[in-house]
Order: structure tokens, then C-alpha cells, then sequence
């Protein structure tokens, strides 16, 4: 309840500091959305229509706290651009980016996993040094040019694939395996370096003298224990697959969050850019919340300490 | 003991790994249940070609995060899916033809009449009448925001009788006739109401089947066209935001042929068997506004006219169009396309690559040059701000401009601006050299020439860069505002053309550009039109 609340001085403290920024960028939204619309610069009459329209002729604290009164009643306002309510905007293109964030987080997670212990329990073999090269390489390559790879091999050259576009099972591979390798490759090595590190502790050891057989001691006991780190950076990279991520929407033609967001923001529609950090804020906390759980499942001695604190609270 | 201990956790192990993989295994079907057309390329798409369907790799969907005034103009602009049609056309020359209009008079007091032609219908089977267009007209303006660009308002349009209607803008606009062809007047059914519901009903040779915002617009033939039917069955026009992407598309087989291709990629598209460019006319024109005033109104270096001509002088066009475009454009002299001036274009003669005359002018400046070949006055170094517009102008045109002043010992500084911070820039007069490429997409000659350097007009960037009143560029635009005559009104647009780029140097042109489109083989009677919103498509077919 206490981190659900947090929500409340999170969305103002996210909401001020983003209108702020966006109203000290340079660029004028009644500007800039005007002359796209009409192909030509807009009059100094259609200028302050707009501006009066959206009252952005009123002081930056006066619009701030309109839209917090707003925004209290669950009304984040209305596009600037389309004149669409900001709330239906983003939810209306949230399926779309979950349908490529959910298995592309499940397949980097699976893969960071298996490839990351497998690492670990065979340290300093080839499959290690092989999929430590590897890491390597998918981190360097930025997930541009990652897609544009997987397109070209297999779209172009095999023809197995189609190379962009939502629709069928089928669209969804490439995007996600996208999404996926540009991020197993940190998330393997830190299954690795923090097994690794359990490893070496003696609880392990004892489990092993037990006679516990390896994958038990492994997956049981160690891997329980290294996955606190792990959960912590995963937990990062779902929140950011599910706000969005632009380049892989942009390069696969895929209707999703992030890219409506940039374009936002380069548009100056300061009502989709509020709406998108409060729901940024949501579901960073969410998450957080979700992990903090996870924690006390997978380590007991924190749940032991949550316990304490209760029974002291009590 | 230790099988026991073994082998519990074994089972417990299996059994929850069964229910993981079935669980992701969930989640990835869950995920792919989106609605959306199955399959790229392959069986389905073959046999669709049999019944003559044309897949399009189109830019971003324009419709998708746009205003009210971008959505009434649904399928209609910028992308023109040959749904609708307008009063009058523009033709490839950039002349105005008829398309639903049979005949077009200015009667006086700023009104014009049109007759409609006989036996034109929409795609329901309802008749064109004059009511259908003061619904269209009425409807296209009736956002105070967005009124358009020819003076519109709601009472400027009356009809006369079924077949007659007369137009008044708001304001003197003579100029009407050649604004009326742009999309955004595309003539409606009554009821049509695309920014509430996405309905459409026109009188093109294609109507509107599907659209699936950001992914898909699908049109078919339309059944009742009054005029030749089109030959294709069915245009899906597939948004691909990615230039390289939609290329991709194009080579994979998905789409039969893409819109906007980019230059960078051209080179290699040229030599693939199987596919064929098309390039339009030139339509739009890679230009620098010069800026000589700033926001109080004081001279800024540019105001100098030998430093305006000798930076005229320091671009080497040619190397631009052979060398950064790499041969994809034109050399031209003119501001707007040459072909909008008719047989007058030569009157604007252009200013040559000629460094030692470019030296010689800011020597007789007075802009001296010191040790490490750039110049100064009075200790000031000769130093020009350069902004782009970011949307129409790569960073390679803004620093190939800064090499070519640097030549000639003029220091270019280029501000990397987003879209707002541009605006703000060109708005607030902070700048020199304010690179673009506006776009012709009507038939006025004078359009650009009236909209950014004639000092009457609104634009808050028209004081930086206009010439100013008492010129003779001010005095022939005044009279092509009051030409009737189209030939005359050409001719005082190259005067006045001529008049800004060769006398005061107000806009230093690089090069004309063009669409530049690439299909597969097996498109045929594709005519790429040089204003893209234009772009019509009744005449395209496919081939085995």
C-alpha cells in the first residue's frame, strides 16, 4: 500500500520536472503542428487560435496546475496534434508494443538465462569463451543495424520472414528476436558473474559435500540466490520494452508507443508528453513493486527481515 | 537417501519446467493475437497478383497522429490514393487542367464560377451536383485553425444551379484557380465526414476498403467511375516509417513498389535485375534562405549585398548535384520549378560557381584574409550561422555549404536543430542561411515567392529574409496578385524570380530535386507526377 502511494509524489515530481523541460525547449507546438498541417508557415491569426485553444498562452504554472486538476479526475488532456483524448492515444497503442515487449523480454530472459548459467557451471570452457565473444558482439552492435541484419538474412536473402509490418505469427520474429539478442547479451553476463560469484560461497560448497547432485545444487541453491541482481536489471529492461522502443517500432513499421512519443515530442504536444511520463512513472513503480515481491521469494533472509519489521511495527 | 533427495526436487523440477515452457509458450500466442493481414510474400501474395492488386511501401502513415484539418484531407494528402478529385488538376507541367470542372471563369469581385461536368458521379452512384461541392468546401474550412491557404471561409461558396457554383474568398486571392487543384479541396459527397468516422465517399477512380491506422490503406476500383476505369483492382499502401526498411520491402518482394526512396540507396537499386526506378520531374528545390535583418530589425552581415553574392558565387552547384546527390537532380536557377514559369523560366539567369569572383567581392567588402585563410573585418571573423530544416535536409548538405564558404574563407557554423528548435530559429530570425526544400504542389508561380520573401505576407520569418517594400521584386509580386491572364502571371513570376535571385540574392538555389520512386518490373504505366501529392495511379497494371 505504502509503494502504491509512492505513485502520487512520483507522478508530480515526473509530471512538473517533464512539463518544465518540455516548455523550456525551444519551439512553439501551435508553430510547429500549424505548419505541418498547412504545408506552409500558418498566420499570426491561426497562431493564436491554437495558442488560445490549448491556453498556451497562460503562464507555465497556470497550464501545470490545470493539468493536475485535470489529471486528478483522470483527464490527461488532449492531444494537441489530433485533438484525441491523450489517455485513449496511448492505450489504444499499447497492445501493439506489448505484443512485441512480453515474448521479447520472455525470449532474452530464457536465453540470458540458460546461456548465462551455462557459462558459469562450465567457466573458462569453449561454450564460455564462445558466448562471451558473443556478448560481446550483440552489445556492440547497436539494435539498428542488429534488425536491419536479421532482415536481410532472413527476409531478403532466405525469404522466410516478412520484413516489416504488423500482422501474422510471422511478423512478430524478427522484431522480438531484435529486441531479445540487443538484450541478452548484458543480461547473460550478469547471470554469469553473479553465479559465478555464488559459486564460491560456502553454503554451496556444503550443499555439494552434501551430495546434492550438481543441477540441484545449481538451480536449487545457487541460481536462486544470483538471480537477485538479474531480476533487478530485467525488471529495467521490461520497463523499458513496455514504454516503448523506438527504433525497433520505427525500423519494423510497428504501431506502437515509442515512436508516437518521439514524434510527440518533436512536435512539442506537451499533453502526449505528460501523459506518457505519468504512465512511464506507473509502470516503472509497478515494476518496482513486482520485484521488491519477487525479492522476498527468492531470497528468505529478506523475508525474514520483512517479518522482523512487521513483527516490530505490530 | 540420496536418490530420494534426488528425486523429488528432479520431479518438482520437471514439472514446473513443463508448466514454464507451457506458459511461455502462452504468453507468445497470446502476444501474436493481434488483428492484421497473415503472411509478407509468398502463396496468398501470388495469388492476389492474379486478381492485379498493387502493394505500395509507402512513408509513415500521415494520417495516424494528425490533426482535424490532416485528417478531413484522409487518403487524399500528402499521400493521394486516387479516391478523390478536385475541381481543377494540376498537370505535370504544373498547369491546370480539368478534372471535375468542365469550365472555370473569374466573373470580378473576386469570385469565380465553375461549371461541373455532365455525367460525373461518386463512387455511391449519387451525381456530382454544386451542392456536393459547397458541402466539401464548407466542410474543408470550417476549422477556424486551419482556414487554408486560399482564403476560404464559410460563406465563400454559393451555388448557382446544380451544375454552377461560384467561390469569393475571404480576401483578394486571384490566385484561386491555381490554389483550388491541391488536395485538400478534393470534392466530397455530401454526409463524407473522414475526420469523424473515416468515411469517404468520392468521385476517383479508387475508393477506400480498409485502413488500418499506422499499418495499412486499402482502396479498390471503383465500380462507377464516370471516367476511364483504373486497371488495377485493388492499391494496399503499406506504411514503412524506415527508408531502409521499406527499400527492404521492396527487394524481399512484399511491396511492388516504394514512394520516397532514399538517395543513399539508390545507387544500389539501380543495379538489381528485376527492378526499375522512376524519377518525376523536378517538384521541389534545395534552396538557402538568406536572412539579412534580425528580430529588431537590424542588419545582420547577409544585409551586405557583396557578402550575399559572394556566397552565391562560393556553391558549386554542379559538385552538388553530381557529387552529395550523387546526379539524383538538376541544376537549376529558379526558387520554385522551372516548368511552374513556363517559357519565362529564362529569365532568371542564376548566379555561377566562381570562387575568384566570390574572393573578389569580399575583398571590395572589406573582409580580409588572415593567416589561416578565413576572413575578418576589423578584427570580426566572417562567421555564418547555417540551419536546416531537419525534416527535408540532411547534414550532408548543410556541411557541404560549410565547405564551400570555408573555400572562399567564410567560416559556417551549422546549428543541429530538432523540428521546434528549427522553428524557433527561423522564427526568431537566428540565423543566416536557412536551408529547405519547398515542395510545388500547386500551379502558382509566384506561391513561394509571395508566401516567404514579400513583406505583406504573415509569415513570421518574412522580415528576415524579404527584400523589403521599395523593390522591384515587391512591385511585380503586387501585380502577380492581380494577373488574370495565366500567361502573364508566369511571365511577372520569373521577373520577380529573376529580380530575387539575381539582383538582390535574397534565395541561393542548389538544386532541383524530384520523387524518386522504385518498382519492381512487372509495374507498368506508372507516371510519377513532380508534386507527389498529386501522384495519380488509374493508369497503373501489372504484368506477369
Amino acid at each position: 500500500m505504502r509503494r502504491i502511494l509512492v505513485l502520487v509524489p512520483t507522478w508530480l515530481g515526473i509530471s512538473f520536472f517533464a512539463f518544465a523541460l518540455a516548455s523550456l525547449a525551444p519551439g512553439d507546438p501551435a508553430e510547429l503542428i500549424l505548419a505541418r498541417e498547412l504545408d506552409e508557415p500558418p498566420t499570426p491569426a491561426q497562431l493564436q487560435a491554437f495558442r488560445e485553444r490549448f491556453g498556451l498562452d497562460d503562464p507555465f504554472l497556470v497550464q501545470y496546475g490545470r493539468w493536475v486538476a485535470n489529471a486528478v479526475t483522470g483527464d490527461l488532456g488532449v492531444s494537441f496534434r489530433s485533438g484525441d483524448p491523450v489517455f485513449g492515444e496511448l492505450v489504444s497503442r499499447l497492445p501493439a508494443t506489448l505484443q512485441i515487449a512480453v515474448p521479447g523480454f520472455t525470449v532474452a530472459v530464457l536465453l540470458a538465462l540458460l546461456v548465462g548459467v551455462v557459462s558459469a557451471v562450465r567457466r573458462n570452457s569453449l561454450i564460455d569463451h564462445g558466448s562471451r565473444v558473443g556478448a560481446l558482439l550483440a552489445d556492440s552492435v547497436p539494435s539498428f543495424v542488429l534488425a536491419y541484419l536479421l532482415i536481410i538474412v532472413f527476409s531478403v536473402v532466405l525469404g522466410l520472414l516478412p520484413v516489416a509490418g504488423r500482422g501474422g505469427p510471422e511478423h512478430l520474429v524478427l522484431p522480438v528476436l531484435t529486441l531479445a539478442l540487443a538484450t541478452t547479451a548484458s543480461l547473460m553476463r550478469l547471470t554469469r558473474s553473479s553465479l559465478l560469484e555464488v559459486l564460491g560461497e560456502r553454503y554451496v560448497r556444503t550443499a555439494r559435500a552434501m551430495g546434492l547432485p550438481e543441477r540441484w545444487v545449481i538451480l536449487r541453491h545457487a541460481l536462486r540466490n544470483a538471480l537477485i541482481p538479474v531480476v533487478t536489471f530485467a525488471a529495467l529492461i521490461f520497463g523499458g520494452f513496455v514504454t516503448g522502443t523506438v527504433i525497433v517500432e520505427t525500423v519494423f513499421a510497428w504501431p506502437g508507443v515509442g515512436k508516437f512519443v518521439v514524434d510527440s515530442i518533436f512536435d512539442r504536444d506537451y499533453a502526449i508528453i505528460q501523459g506518457f511520463v505519468v504512465f512511464t512513472g506507473t509502470v516503472f513503480v509497478l515494476i518496482n513493486l513486482a520485484v521488491d515481491l519477487l525479492y522476498v521469494r527468492l531470497d528468505p533472509r529478506i523475508r525474514l527481515a520483512v517479518d522482523a519489521e512487521r513483527g516490530r511495527g505490530g | 537417501m540420496r536418490k530420494t533427495a534426488g528425486a523429488s526436487p528432479s520431479a518438482c523440477h520437471a514439472w514446473r519446467s513443463r508448466h514454464a515452457v507451457v506458459l511461455v509458450v502462452a504468453v507468445l500466442v497470446a502476444a501474436t493475437l493481434g488483428d492484421g493481414v497473415p503472411g509478407g510474400a509468398g502463396v496468398a501474395r501470388a495469388q492476389e497478383q492474379a486478381v492485379q492488386e498493387l502493394v505500395v511501401g509507402a512513408q509513415g502513415d500521415p494520417w495516424v497522429e494528425s490533426s482535424e484539418a490532416d485528417q478531413k484531407r484522409f487518403a487524399n494528402y500528402p499521400l493521394n490514393s486516387d479516391v478523390c478529385e478536385t475541381l481543377v488538376r494540376l498537370t505535370p507541367d504544373f498547369q491546370v487542367a480539368g478534372s471535375l470542372a468542365s469550365n472555370w471563369e473569374y466573373i470580378g469581385n473576386n469570385t469565380f464560377r465553375f461549371t461541373l461536368k455532365d455525367g460525373v458521379t461518386f463512387s455511391d452512384g449519387q451525381p456530382l451536383t454544386a451542392q456536393a461541392v459547397e458541402y466539401t468546401m464548407d466542410y474543408t474550412v470550417e476549422d477556424p485553425d486551419t482556414s487554408g491557404f486560399a482564403f476560404l471561409g464559410p460563406d465563400s461558396t454559393v451555388v448557382v444551379d446544380d451544375r454552377t457554383v461560384e467561390i469569393t474568398p475571404t480576401e483578394p486571392n486571384l490566385r484561386l484557380i491555381e490554389q483550388i487543384n491541391h488536395p485538400t479541396y478534393s470534392v466530397l459527397a455530401p454526409g463524407s465526414d473522414p475526420f469523424a468516422n473515416r468515411e469517404l465517399t468520392c468521385t476517383g477512380p479508387f475508393q477506400v476498403t480498409e485502413y488500418v491506422p499506422g499499418e495499412r490503406l486499402v482502396v479498390e476500383r471503383n465500380e462507377n467511375y464516370w471516367g476511364e476505369p483504373a486497371k488495377l483492382d485493388k492499391i494496399t499502401f503499406r506504411f514503412y516509417p524506415d527508408d531502409t526498411t521499406r527499400t527492404l520491402a521492396l527487394q524481399n518482394g512484399e511491396v511492388d513498389l516504394i514512394t520516397g526512396v532514399p538517395r543513399g540507396v539508390l545507387a544500389g537499386l539501380q543495379g538489381q535485375p528485376g527492378i526499375t526506378i522512376a524519377q518525376a520531374p523536378v517538384g521541389q528545390v534545395v534552396l538557402a534562405y538568406v536572412a539579412r535583418r534580425d528580430q529588431a530589425g537590424a542588419d545582420k552581415l547577409l544585409a551586405d549585398p557583396l557578402l550575399r553574392r559572394a556566397v552565391a558565387h562560393a556553391m558549386d552547384r554542379e559538385e552538388y548535384v553530381n557529387g552529395v546527390l550523387a546526379g539524383n537532380a538538376e541544376l537549376i536557377d529558379t526558387v520554385q520549378p522551372p516548368a511552374v514559369l513556363g517559357e519565362h523560366a529564362d529569365l532568371v539567369e542564376g548566379i555561377d560557381y566562381d570562387p575568384e569572383e566570390a574572393a573578389r567581392l569580399l575583398d571590395e567588402a572589406g573582409w580580409t584574409t588572415g593567416p589561416d585563410g578565413m576572413r575578418t573585418k576589423d578584427r570580426q571573423p566572417l562567421e555564418l550561422v547555417i540551419v536546416f530544416d531537419p525534416s527535408r535536409i540532411d547534414l550532408t548538405t548543410a556541411e557541404f555549404v560549410q565547405a564551400q564558404l570555408r573555400e572562399v574563407g567564410i567560416a559556417g557554423r551549422i546549428e543541429r536543430l530538432d523540428a521546434g528548435a528549427y522553428r524557433e530559429a527561423i522564427n526568431s530570425g537566428n540565423y543566416d542561411l536557412d536551408l529547405s526544400t519547398p515542395n510545388q504542389n500547386d500551379a502558382n508561380p509566384a506561391f513561394l515567392l509571395s508566401l516567404r520573401w514579400y513583406s505583406k505576407a504573415t509569415g513570421e520569418n518574412v522580415p528576415f529574409i524579404s527584400p523589403g517594400p521599395d523593390t522591384e521584386f515587391e512591385r511585380l509580386i503586387d501585380q502577380t496578385q492581380q494577373a488574370t491572364d495565366p500567361a502573364q502571371l508566369q511571365r511577372l513570376a520569373a521577373e520577380a524570380m529573376h529580380q530575387l535571385v539575381d539582383v538582390e540574392v535574397g534565395g541561393i538555389v542548389l538544386a532541383g530535386t524530384y520523387q524518386i520512386y522504385a518498382m519492381k518490373d512487372t509495374v507498368q504505366g506508372f507516371e510519377p507526377h513532380p508534386s507527389g501529392t498529386n501522384q495519380r495511379w488509374s493508369t497503373v497494371f501489372l504484368t506477369e
